[in-house]
């Protein structure tokens, strides 16, 4: 039935590759970077970062949020501790925006109390928010990843393939007055505003977006990443960062097409251990392997078939990408979360690795950008 | 009732078919016999004794003609005077016996000697003189034809009116054998003859190789211009024999004889599936060819079909079919790629687990965390590890050598000898020779001054199977009995070691246990159809082998001696990984390495093997989901099936895949298929005289004097 099936595609679409993933080319070529940069703190459960204008870096690691106070490694201080865990992070009008976990978003003042609190929109509740943004004009804007299940059940939620149920909303910066702009998105994963126009990624669906902020539109920007997209943010030298938790693989894409295998699996098996995308928090001897990660002498080749990744990629106004900075599958700076940047360097999430690493805007000296041999 | 189709699988029938040469002029074959058919229905008797006889005394003639034209596709060119000389023979034949009225035999030599003579003129032009075949055929055809035509019209009323009884003459002409016409037994036993001369014997099997390639021919120190010129020389006498068995049966020479022939067999080798660019193609392909452009002639004649709508579509058919066949031949490799994987189904129960709190015997522990490393970048890939008397450590590299480690620190580093292939499991046999089992090779032994001898490649070769299994591909493991005789596991009668994890992947029983017995020479297939097995150790007491299938965690134990001789048992079942090599242990007990881990959802997919037929066809090879080998561990079990312990090393860091391991003196070595080192780790409860070879051939006494040696250096 298959064989008919990909006959008769065959001949009515001939040039349609049915699984391509593209190459890491072009500008997001393959090196060492994210490896290579130093760690600036390890901690037990990093989600998202965000800076104030002074300079302070806030860190979300489970129920608390921590405050670099200088900016730079040390020891934190805590600032808030939650009732849930704390997901995406924002600083705006004079405040930290802060997702929880089957809560919603709160807004904390600059002693970590809290100010205001929004935990449904339209009737919804807000249970999966999974990144937040603000604007100059005090708007504050989030995406609820799905209706379904909560973020840390993001692999259930793309193995089950639901018809996407997430959302993005606009409300005013005390969390009143909240707006869908969007819906029926398939687990928007990063906002970021720009001008008119907000930038949406929508991971399962390997794409950035463009909405209008008044609702009234959307325009697929880029489609078909090689990785699934999370959070986006301004960047300094034009353009804008992209975090992608993890790289597609053609296994993953296989599965997804194989209902009856995927349910079995999901019933059977523990999520830890189903074929699909990994941060890389998690070791297992019992996680699945394929073919070309096996290990020849000892050694993880980089270009295995990734099942926990580093990545995240500056791209354009339109989703071009200008550069990117990898952890290949033998390194240890995997499931990338959240980027800042802070005095001409960028601190990078890696929620595989439990830390933080920054490193320099720009390669210090050409061997840096290189694949490391 | 599905996993009996999964096990007796079509597919895997169709893919070892397609393996097959004779299977390339499939479509050919198919044609000819859909052509039969056709006629069979729309003639009426078509099929009936009288009509094949009819048949079959026409079509000889025609079918010389196509392999004359055959071979000399085959030698790389082409010979267009085929026809002609056929004519020639024709007339001569007749003239010798018809005229002169001598003997049956005189007329075949000289009809043969005529056709040799314009071969020998084709073949030295072309191959001496260099000249295209193409153009001095041609030459030669319209030379000879004008010659034909000559002579005929000046002897035409001789022919005529020479009427002579010739008993044999008749014989060849119009007799049986067996209802069989006389000249199509000859055809066969040429065809016979002239495919064992093209496959067997040697100045053939240059022709072949000076066709497929001159110059790799040249290089490989083959005559060519000989070769060609025997081309084109056995082409002609093919020719000018068919012109004799044409005379005896019509005792005619006209105008229209032979005309046209050329193209026929041009024809008919073409759609036989003979590559015009020489080198592809065998003798039933042209006789497929030339019967099937016979057998389209002949019944479209029968049907009474228009002498220019037979030749046009005979051309349709032609192209038709040339064209299926260049695309049969050319993606048949494919088919094969997309289909030669066969899955089967294999049904796990959840094994116990491994969990570092979960207190079972197989629980994640750090024992091998302070393994200290023997070698350390000094080898690629040490599958296993045996020590000497003198606690020299050999182990094998992945290049196909012997390394030897000397004693006592193992910093010396000596290549002991070069096998070649892919040495795995080593074992040691009375005299000291060490034995290897050595994929792509067989069992090969390095005696202790370093020569390398054979010990065997080759088992007895299963019976209703297409596939020739007789050599052995995949030679994993071995040991040897009491007796001498040499147990070992050829472990992938389907692929290479290369290819291990598709054979993982598929689950089937493609390997087999199998036995030398040095006293007779004679190798034989023990066990078959056994998923991976490897592992084969003999047990203490010398009267059963225990080995493992590694794809079904298993260990077996199979009696060799005693009163349970021939007896097969599952020891332990469902082990938590993938076990490989079994060792002896110093207490009565073995070592098995676990080569890797079960994954819950490579065990599902093992269940659904139509998932895993897709993943073939739909993924590239390194995304395949594969048995996970980047992290196991060493068990001990007894005589009795017990796990009595594990040993890890958390993360496998340091030893990735953990194929075997070797108990001597007190110390534990352990060997890796994809390892960069050896791991050696001191057992203190272990007796510290034990050698393996003393448990296999001492005296049973423990050596008075026993020296452990010194540890070895941290490497780093």
């Amino acid at each position: 039935m298959s064989l008919m099936r990909e006959i008769a595609e065959r001949i009515f679409f001939p040039n349609r590759d049915p699984h391509a993933i593209p190459v890491l080319d072009g500008g997001f070529s393959p090196n060492g970077r994210l490896d290579e940069a130093t760690t600036f703190a390890e901690l037990d459960a990093p989600d998202a970062l965000t800076t104030d204008p002074e300079g302070a870096i806030y860190v979300s690691s489970g129920n608390r949020i921590y405050r670099y106070s200088t900016g730079t490694p040390g020891s934190p201080t805590q600032f808030a501790e939650c009732e849930a865990p704390v997901g995406a992070l924002s600083f705006g009008n004079g405040l930290i925006y802060a997702a929880l976990a089957g809560v919603g978003v709160v807004a904390l003042d600059r002693d970590g109390a809290e100010q205001a609190r929004l935990t449904e929109a339209d009737g919804a509740p807000l249970g999966c928010v999974t990144a937040l943004a603000t604007d100059a004009g005090g708007e504050v804007f989030l995406t609820d990843g799905s209706q379904t299940v909560g973020p840390q059940d993001w692999l259930r939620d793309l193995m089950q393939k639901h018809r996407g149920s997430g959302r993005v909303i606009a409300c005013d910066s005390g969390l009143c007055q909240p707006r869908v702009l969007h819906r029926g998105l398939r687990w928007p994963a990063g906002v970021v505003a720009d001008g008119d126009r907000l930038l949406v990624t929508e991971a399962w669906a390997h794409r950035l977006l463009c909405i209008a902020r008044d609702g009234s539109g959307m325009q697929v920007l880029q489609k078909n990443f090689t990785g699934y997209p999370s959070r986006i943010r301004a960047a300094s030298e034009g353009g804008f960062w992209i975090a992608f938790f993890a790289l597609r693989t053609q296994l993953t894409e296989f599965v997804l097409r194989e209902d009856a295998f995927r349910t079995r699996m999901m019933m059977e098996i523990a999520p830890e251990l189903w074929i699909g995308p990994s941060m890389g928090d998690h070791f297992d001897y019992r996680e699945p392997t394929q073919v070309g990660r096996i290990k020849k002498l000892g050694i993880q080749k980089p270009w295995a078939p990734p099942r926990s990744y580093g990545l995240i990629a500056r791209v354009t106004a339109e989703g071009e990408a200008i550069e990117s900075l990898h952890s290949r599958v033998s390194g240890m700076t995997h499931g990338i979360t959240d980027m800042v940047e802070r005095d001409r360097r960028l601190i990078v999430l890696s929620k595989g690795g439990r830390k933080l690493v920054w490193l320099p805007m720009t390669p210090e000296n050409t061997e840096t950008g290189r694949i490391p041999a | 009732m599905r996993r009996l189709w999964y096990r007796i699988s079509p597919q895997l029938l169709i893919g070892e078919l397609l393996e097959k040469r004779w299977m390339e002029p499939a479509v050919p074959f198919l044609l000819m016999c859909a052509i039969f058919l056709a006629f069979v229905v729309a003639i009426p008797d078509y099929g009936s004794i009288q009509q094949l006889q009819q048949l079959m005394r026409s079509f000889p003639e025609q079918a010389l003609v196509a392999m004359a034209m055959a071979l000399s596709i085959l030698s790389g060119g082409i010979d267009l005077s085929v026809g002609a000389v056929f004519a020639m023979a024709n007339f001569i034949a007749l003239y010798l016996a018809m005229v002169l009225e001598l003997p049956v035999s005189v007329a075949f030599a000289g009809a043969l000697a005529w056709g040799a003579l314009i071969g020998a003129a084709n073949g030295g032009l072309i191959a001496y003189a260099k000249t295209r075949p193409f153009l001095t055929t041609m030459v030669v055809l319209i030379v000879v034809r004008a010659f034909y035509e000559l002579v005929t019209v000046a002897y035409a009323t001789d022919l005529a009116s020479a009427y002579v009884d010739n008993a044999a003459w008749d014989f060849v002409g119009i007799g049986d054998l067996l209802g069989v016409p006389v000249n199509m037994v000859c055809l066969l036993a040429v065809a016979f003859a002239a495919h064992f001369f093209l496959t067997r014997v040697k100045p053939g099997v240059h022709i072949m190789a000076v066709g497929s390639s001159r110059k790799a021919a040249r290089h490989a120190g083959i005559n060519v211009r000989l070769s060609l010129f025997l081309a084109y020389v056995l082409s002609g006498m093919l020719a000018s024999f068919a012109g004799f068995l044409y005379a005896a049966r019509q005792n005619s020479a006209g105008t229209d004889t032979g005309v046209g022939w050329e193209v026929n067999a041009l024809a008919a080798a073409v759609v036989g599936g003979i590559s015009l660019a020489g080198g592809r193609g065998s003798t039933s392909r042209a006789l497929i060819g030339a019967a099937i452009i016979f057998l389209l002639i002949n019944g479209l004649v029968q049907l009474g079909t228009h002498g220019s709508l037979t030749t046009a579509s005979i051309g349709f058919l032609l192209l038709l079919a040339v064209g299926f066949n260049v695309k049969f031949v050319k993606h048949k490799s494919k088919i094969l790629q997309k289909i030669y994987v066969s899955p089967t189904l294999v049904d796990f129960t959840p094994p116990p687990s491994i969990a570092r709190d979960s207190g079972t015997v197989f629980a994640e522990n750090d024992r091998l965390l302070d393994v200290e490393p023997i070698a350390l970048g000094k080898i690629e890939g040490p599958e296993d590890v045996i020590l000497d008397r003198n606690d020299n450590l050999y182990t094998v590299n992945r290049n196909g050598s012997i390394i030897r480690f000397l004693a006592p620190d193992y910093e010396i580093r000596e290549e002991f000898a070069r096998i070649g292939g892919r040495p795995l499991g080593l074992a040691m046999d009375k005299d000291e020779n060490i034995l290897a089992c050595v994929a792509g090779m067989g069992v090969y032994g390095v005696r202790p001054d370093r020569s390398v001898f054979k010990v065997t490649d080759e088992t007895t070769r299963s019976r209703f199977r297409l596939k020739d299994d007789s050599r052995l591909l995949l030679a994993d493991d071995l040991d040897v009995a009491p007796d001498g005789r040499i147990f070992f596991s050829d472990a992938s009668t389907r692929y290479d070691l290369a290819d291990w994890a598709l054979d993982g992947f598929e689950g089937r029983g493609n390997g087999r246990l199998v036995c030398h017995d040095p006293r007779s020479g004679k190798t034989s297939t023990v066990l078959k159809n056994l998923a991976f097995p490897n592992g084969v150790c003999v047990a203490h007491d010398g009267q059963s082998v225990y080995w493992v299938s590694t794809w079904l965690c298993r260990i077996y134990r199979y009696w060799i001696d005693g009163p349970r001789k021939g007896a097969l048992e599952v020891l332990v079942d469902n082990l938590p990984g993938f076990p490989d090599n079994i060792n002896r242990a110093s207490d009565g007990t073995y070592w098995l390495a676990l080569v890797g881990l079960r994954s819950p959802v490579y065990d599902l997919a093992m269940a659904d093997p139509s998932f895993r037929v897709r993943m073939v066809k739909q993924i590239p090879p390194d995304e395949w989901l594969c048995p996970g080998i980047n992290y196991g561990c060493v068990l001990k079990f007894n005589d009795k099936g017990e796990i009595l312990e594990s040993l890890w090393d958390p993360g496998a860091t340091n030893h990735p895949t953990i194929t075997s391991m070797r108990e001597h003196k007190g110390y534990l070595y352990i060997g890796g298929l994809e390892n960069n080192r050896i791991g050696r780790l001191p057992l203190p409860d272990a007796d510290p005289g034990w050698t393996s070879w003393d448990s296999y051939y001492g005296d049973g006494t423990t050596p008075a004097a026993v020296t452990a040696p010194a540890p070895a250096r941290k490497a780093g």
